[in-house]
């Protein structure tokens, strides 16, 4: 009778102790990172991935800076972090096949010509006649037509952070497509509504790069929208500079002065939106960009740039460390770029469509840089503080799952045990 | 009281008064006019996708040395080439073997000329034009080349086009061209950016009306849109090149080489060849055709650009002025007319601008072209010719300035030009529809548009238009018009009481239109046969012994239709219709005819307003006033008949003396036969001439016949019923 008693209570006692392991696990560790993180003292968004739509609205070859301006931001976002099946390009005309162009298969957003925004790594989404009012409603609202492939549709949910980008001809109210049709503030504004109610963002980035370009925004009524344009009501949006040799206006001047400041963020620098509206002077666009913030409770300045034109990755290449070994749990395999350059080519490439759709920061960083050999630094990006690592690999609810049933085993064994002896004293 | 019913109480009485009405709309058109300079605006180029002045040009030093290179070759073929060949013809061997070295695209084309283009006789340069062609006299040979664009779809082209060989030409000027032409499709040939294939014309300018080639590109045109068009064109007595049509064009459409829809077309002239001061902008085509404002913006900034220290539409003083000579302000050289509505107005540069108004819608109004440009026109090619010369705008025929831009320097000039003018067209890509069609420009970077421009001619309409109504609707009666506004004004009062029913005491008047319409058919019957007889004869005496006969024709006519009415009772009532409605009151003949001729009038110059404005204008501003003036009264210091006279005699006269005063232009050369002849020489195709005889002198004739009316009851003893001064005697009374 003693010796049973005895077993039993060894057995309870290594069944408790093993569910404490359990609990101790990295999977917990990760958990409480999480909580952590989405409760952040700065008002930090709590997104758990990251889309773009980026849309040039006008064709012909003497709006070449539309494209170069898009295009522009589509490298910018993907050197952010976020990756080509995150993003929805549109552009409504090819001139980098253009017979005018004396750059083949180049376009360039710099009379300097040190950056080709074509490239050998893009995926244009909507190309040509494609780009519509109807098509663009029709992607925010994910109303498509059956088959209508997946690299068309903004597969967002209600934890995805939306950056929307827009440039082309445009006036009071409205954006001009091909030159013929034109979509209305309030077409965009009904459509952004259709979402929050699909839950198919958390937060919006509105950016319209025309002429009037705040009026475009100017019947939006969602929340969680931020929006700005590059001029106010009254007012046209110029370009910023000649390039002779292509023979016209290669970027606009919104665009470049976002690019100027894009150049010093990195995928986890904790820029905000502010700073980066503050670079937008009347003195640099000749116009005004004034944001709508009310619509936008966290404000520009508890918001982050990478919050939209980065990628919601807490997770980032580091040169050197022993964080070696980890693999994707559900991302796949991704070629992640060697990081020597430091944190500016972090995440570039991306080059794999994996999942990333609904599975969280989890799939979603996995599936960026859970490459094979790639060093790793876990960072919680609020206020600079020192990244936390982890070891043994990066806990997914799954492995979560597996340490409490360890415990869970362990216990039920002890009980059945000690109900095992107690039973046999009893006989006995 | 409604809006519509002020509406219609002002329109009452404004044909109540239609004397004063229409002497005030007149005036005011007449003050419109003169007030053109302050209603031009600035010019701009409206079409975005010309990209004008965003690029760097591939024409560079380099280019202008070999232009200059190929330019001392040309001369040296021509002065060495056999003395039986012809200097244009030794000038397009050598240019064909050059393209051949180039390896570009080049195709012949001879073609059999119009009768209308065959003016000039024989070959004016004494030799024999073309050693393989079949006679020197009637049939040119333009040579094109084509620069492809690599990566163009070949829809699209683009047209420059050098004529050689004018008349007037020179050597050197030829030479030039054809060194610039060679270098600058060299430099297209080549360039990234090529997305429309050019194609260079080279015309054979030494055939047609004008000096600059005209008929050749005609027949190049033809040629392009319309295979083996070019010698089926011969006029009928040219059988013999008939005969040789295949010899001409054996296989149009392998030998002729096209460049897609042409889209806009470029005529560089270098008259004083190779020499860079000046660009002068000609837009004008056949009877005042324009194209699209853009394309005489874009060449205008893009000469500027290349360094030309004027460049503009009237850049060179020599146009546009009356007679050729040249005042400095490059308008008509008439000066005080202008300098007195400047003293009045604003001053010198108001009679600047004022002047230049004149000079470019004279322009205009003449319908002839002065550019190879109005035949690319005619196929809705949007086209300009640019002429450039020294700095003293006059061609001087010499070989080299010495003063201004010359040699090396001009061929960077003009090669820099010429690409610029080609890659912003090929920078399009619609046809231009921005801008507008219809303007006049008041200065190089001011023009008034037809919203601007359109006013005077309405006006003066107008003024017309009210006089016919009123006497269509109230006649010439006191007591008619009376009554009937009494009438009109009881029916309105009572309209809702007794059904409308009028006062037994109102008239209204009764037209003979079949007679006038009759009389006005005859006179135009008539204008157009002294058409014919000017297009046959070319004569002075023959046209004016026509018109008059056709005058007299049209007075007796008159006379006798109204004789035999004479003792009808103009005036008299028709009747009572003994419901109490009102009786018709008939009107003198002369009236009715008066409506017809206004309306007719009207009608004819409202709508040549919308096909050339200035000429409309033209013939408007003396014909109304003289077709308002026209009545049968019998009273006053003058004579029906010697109103009549003055009308068919005196006033023609007096309009051309007049206008050549003020415009600056030598009467003695206004001659009707001259005219004749070339209206026949530009193949028909100028309104002036078909204008003047059957709409303008029909005018006239009617205007004269109205005043016959007067003579009948002159004779007859005067009838108490008529009217006694233009516009009835309702008029002075209600004055």
């Amino acid at each position: 009778m003693r010796t049973w008693s005895a077993l039993a209570l060894v057995l309870a006692l290594v069944a408790r102790a093993t569910g404490d392991a359990a609990a101790d696990t990295p999977a917990r560790r990760a958990e409480a990172f999480f909580q952590s993180s989405s409760s952040s003292p700065a008002g930090g968004s709590n997104h758990t991935s990251n889309w773009a739509v980026l849309v040039d609205a006008s064709r012909y070859w003497f709006n070449y800076r539309h494209i170069a301006n898009t295009l522009s931001l589509y490298r910018t976002v993907k050197r952010l972090g976020i990756p080509d099946s995150n993003i929805i390009l549109m552009l409504a005309d090819d001139v980098s096949c253009s017979p005018r162009n004396s750059f083949p298969a180049s376009v360039f957003g710099n009379a300097n010509h040190l950056a080709n925004l074509y490239g050998d790594n893009i995926e244009v989404d909507y190309r040509g006649y494609e780009v519509t009012p109807e098509n663009l409603l029709r992607v925010l609202t994910d109303r498509h037509a059956p088959g209508t492939p997946r690299s068309k549709r903004l597969l967002t949910d209600a934890g995805s952070n939306l950056f929307l980008y827009i440039t082309g001809h445009g006036g009071d109210e409205f954006m001009k497509f091909q030159d013929q049709t034109e979509i209305m503030s309030k077409d965009i504004a009904d459509a952004l509504e259709q979402m929050r109610e699909k839950r198919r963002y958390n937060e919006v980035l509105f950016i319209a790069e025309t002429c009037q370009a705040a009026t475009l925004a100017a019947r939006f009524y969602s929340p969680g929208v931020l929006a700005i344009g590059s001029s106010e009501k009254g007012e046209n949006s110029y370009s910023h500079h000649l390039d002779r040799s292509i023979g016209l206006s290669v970027i606009d001047r919104f665009t470049y002065w976002t690019l100027e400041f894009m150049e010093s963020v990195t995928p986890h620098a904790g820029a905000t939106l502010a700073q980066w509206f503050s670079q937008l002077t009347n003195h640099r666009l000749h116009s005004t960009a004034k944001p709508r913030l009310e619509l936008f409770p966290r404000g520009a300045h508890d918001a982050r740039v990478t919050d939209f034109l980065g990628h919601v990755s807490k997770a980032a290449p580091m040169a050197g460390g022993g964080y070696e070994g980890l693999s994707s749990s559900r991302g796949g395999r991704v070629r992640t770029e060697s990081a020597d350059a430091g944190d500016d080519a972090a995440t570039r490439g991306g080059d794999g469509r994996g999942d990333g759709t609904g599975g969280g920061a989890a799939a979603a960083a996995a599936g960026k840089s859970g490459g094979e050999g790639a060093r790793l630094k876990v960072g919680d990006e609020d206020a600079g503080r020192v990244p936390k690592a982890v070891d043994g690999g990066w806990a997914t609810p799954g492995a979560r799952a597996r340490g409490e049933g360890v415990a869970f085993a362990a216990v039920s064994c002890a009980a059945l045990v000690g109900a095992a002896a107690w039973v046999s004293a009893k006989a006995y | 009281m409604r809006p519509r019913d002020a509406i219609v109480a002002g329109l009452r009485r404004v044909i109540r008064h239609h004397v004063a009405a229409s002497t005030a709309l007149y005036l005011l058109g007449v003050l419109a006019a003169a007030l053109y300079p302050a209603l031009a605006r600035r010019t701009f180029v409206d079409e975005n996708a010309f990209l004008v002045a965003q690029t760097t040009v591939g024409f560079d030093r380099r280019d202008a040395r070999d232009a200059s290179e190929h330019y001392r070759a040309a001369i040296d073929a021509a002065r060495t080439s056999p003395g039986d060949v012809h200097r244009s013809d030794a000038l397009r061997g050598w240019l064909e073997d050059e393209l051949d070295a180039l390896g570009m695209e080049r195709y012949r084309q001879a073609f059999a000329l119009d009768r209308h283009s065959w003016t000039r006789g024989d070959d004016d340069w004494g030799r024999r034009s073309d050693a393989s062609s079949i006679d020197n006299a009637t049939h040119g040979v333009n040579v094109h080349a084509v620069a492809r664009a690599a990566r163009g779809n070949g829809r699209e082209g683009i047209v420059l086009a050098t004529p050689i060989g004018a008349p007037g030409a020179t050597l050197e000027a030829d030479a030039a061209a054809l060194a610039l032409g060679l270098v600058v499709m060299r430099t297209i040939a080549s360039a990234p950016w090529l997305a429309k294939d050019v194609a260079w014309l080279v015309a054979d300018a030494r055939w047609g009306p004008g000096d600059h080639g005209i008929a050749a590109t005609d027949a190049w045109l033809r040629e392009y849109h319309d295979p083996g068009s070019s010698t089926h064109h011969s006029a009928g007595h040219l059988t013999q090149h008939r005969r040789h049509r295949a010899q001409l064009s054996p296989s149009p459409l392998a030998l002729f080489g096209r460049v897609g829809a042409l889209q806009q077309a470029y005529v560089l002239e270098l008259p004083e060849g190779a020499v860079a001061d000046v660009a002068s902008i000609n837009v004008v085509g056949f009877n005042g055709a324009l194209p699209n404002q853009d394309l005489l913006n874009v060449p205008v900034q893009l000469a500027k650009l290349a360094g030309f220290p004027r460049a503009g539409i009237f850049a060179d003083s020599s146009r546009f002025s009356g007679t050729g000579g040249g005042d400095g302000d490059g308008g008509v050289k008439g000066g005080d007319l202008f300098d007195a509505v400047g003293a009045v107005v604003g001053g010198a540069p108001f009679a600047a601008d004022l002047r230049r108004v004149a000079g470019f819608a004279l322009a205009l109004a003449r319908g002839t072209p002065a550019g190879s440009h109005a035949s690319f026109k005619s196929y809705a090619v949007d086209a300009v010719t640019v002429r450039m010369s020294g700095s003293r705008g006059v061609p001087t025929g010499g070989a080299h300035r010495r003063d201004g831009v010359s040699g090396e320097d001009a061929f960077l000039r003009l090669g820099t030009f010429a690409e610029s003018a080609v890659r912003c067209s090929n920078n399009l890509l619609e046809t231009l529809h921005h801008s507008m069609f219809y303007y006049v420009m008041v200065d190089d970077d001011r023009f008034l548009s037809i919203a601007e421009y359109v006013a005077p001619q309405g006006l003066m309409l107008a003024s017309s238009l009210v006089t016919a109504i009123a006497l269509a609707v109230i006649g010439t009666s006191t007591g008619g018009v009376a009554s009937v506004f009494v009438a009109e004004k009881t029916r309105g009062k009572n309209g809702g009481k007794n059904g409308g029913k009028a006062t037994p005491a109102a008239t209204a008047p009764a037209h003979d239109w079949s007679s006038a319409l009759a009389l006005a058919l005859l006179a135009h019957v008539a204008g157009w046969c002294v058409l014919l007889v000017a297009t046959r004869t070319a004569s002075t005496a023959a046209q004016l012994a026509a018109a008059y006969a056709g005058a007299l024709a049209t007075a007796a006519a008159a006379l006798a239709t109204w004789s035999n009415n004479v003792d009808g009772d103009e005036g008299s009532f028709d009747g009572d219709e003994g419901d109490g409605r009102v009786g018709a009151r008939r009107e003198p003949p002369w009236a009715t005819l008066k409506v017809v001729a206004l309306s007719v009038q009207v009608a004819s110059l409202g709508a040549l307003t919308f096909f050339n404005f200035a000429l409309a204008v033209a013939v408007t501003a003396p014909l109304a006033p003289l077709q308002l003036w026209a009545h049968g009264g019998v009273g006053g210091a003058i004579k029906p008949w010697l109103r009549a006279a003055l009308t068919l005699v005196a006033a023609p006269v007096l309009l051309v003396a007049t206008s050549c005063a003020a415009l600056g232009t030598d009467a003695r050369a206004c001659s009707l036969g001259d005219a004749a002849a070339a209206h026949v020489a530009w193949g028909e195709r100028v309104h002036v001439l078909p204008l003047a005889w059957c709409v303008a002198w029909p005018g006239l004739v009617l205007a004269a016949c109205v005043h016959l009316g007067g003579v009948r009851g002159w004779r007859r003893g005067a009838s108490t019923r008529e009217e006694e001064a233009p516009g009835g005697p309702e008029g002075k009374k209600r004055r």
